[in-house]
């Protein structure tokens, strides 16, 4: 049985977005940042408009997130110490008020008090 | 005992968004409008008054994507099929802790483990051949028996369904004889 220091534990946030979708800006990034700061981890931010970004932001969405040709964003990803990506949320495309109200099912949800345990200080 | 990849009440009220209004067109609320389809999952179609589509939804509470399913119903409901562009589908997957406590426990509980899939249609405007400009609308009229998606001109006479159009055709086709 490992132990609860060998235990995977949740390791960097990511949010895949673009700066001119409402759903994304400010919305995402500042209940990302919500999120990172109770689970006590570095946000990133991968924009799917910055050259640099896109290869990153790709591969993380085809790998682990909703992929296809023109894919939603935002999409947020919890990456744990064992290697583990956990896709988190969507964007919902309906319209933001439903975003909003995702993001605060996530933030009061099981699951997040499932993990909070398993974070390191 | 439902029906492989139906959407229990519990999962169908925690997908629900309604509200919001009919954006760069007309402003007015959007209504959000449940379609009947032989695929097991359910249809949201949200669309104004004058019938311009804000965006259609299609969920399934299931292992597989949906979205070549949804792709072939579409191109069935729409005038022209090729209307319906595989880039302008596009799927999300709803896990249960962004759905709220019910939701997020119903699905934790539910055995074989599954995702609510998501996929959404949306036709952002564009431009005919002639330069006009183009929107996503919707029919519900009665002498179809499915919704019809066209594309039309947002400052042109309303309500050019073309099945409709059709049908009147044959109509007066009928009567001239």
């Amino acid at each position: 049985m490992p132990s609860a220091r060998s235990r995977p534990h949740p390791q960097r946030l990511t949010i895949v977005l673009a700066q001119w979708c409402p759903h994304c800006v400010p919305l995402s990034v500042r209940n990302g940042k919500r999120l990172a700061a109770r689970l006590k981890l570095p946000l990133r931010i991968l924009d799917i408009d910055r050259k640099s970004q896109v290869p990153l932001a790709d591969r993380i969405v085809k790998g682990h997130g909703d992929a296809c040709p023109d894919y939603l964003i935002p999409q947020v990803f919890l990456e744990w110490s064992d290697g583990g990506v956990e896709h988190l949320l969507t964007g919902f495309s309906e319209q933001v008020p439903r975003t909003a109200r995702a993001w605060k099912d996530l933030l009061a949800s099981d699951w997040l008090r499932a993990v909070l345990p398993r974070v390191r200080s | 005992m439902t029906r492989r990849g139906a959407i229990p009440a519990v999962l169908r009220r925690a997908l629900a968004s309604p509200g919001g209004t009919c954006y760069r067109h007309c402003g007015r609320p959007i209504r959000t409008r449940t379609v009947k389809s032989p695929l097991p999952g359910i249809w949201t179609v949200r669309a104004c008054p004058s019938g311009v589509v804000s965006v259609s939804t299609y969920a399934e509470w299931g292992t597989r994507d949906p979205t070549r399913a949804v792709q072939r119903m579409l191109r069935r409901w729409s005038v022209p099929p090729s209307l319906v562009r595989a880039r302008d589908l596009r799927a999300a997957t709803r896990h249960g802790p962004e759905l709220g406590p019910a939701a997020e426990r119903f699905l934790a509980r539910a055995r074989p483990r599954r995702n609510v899939h998501v996929v959404y249609w949306r036709v952002y405007p564009f431009q005919a051949r002639d330069g006009s400009e183009r929107r996503l609308f919707v029919c519900y009229r009665r002498k179809h028996p499915t919704p019809v998606f066209f594309s039309q001109d947002p400052k042109g006479a309303m309500g050019r369904c073309p099945a409709c159009a059709e049908r009147s055709t044959e109509l007066l086709g009928r009567g001239s004889r």
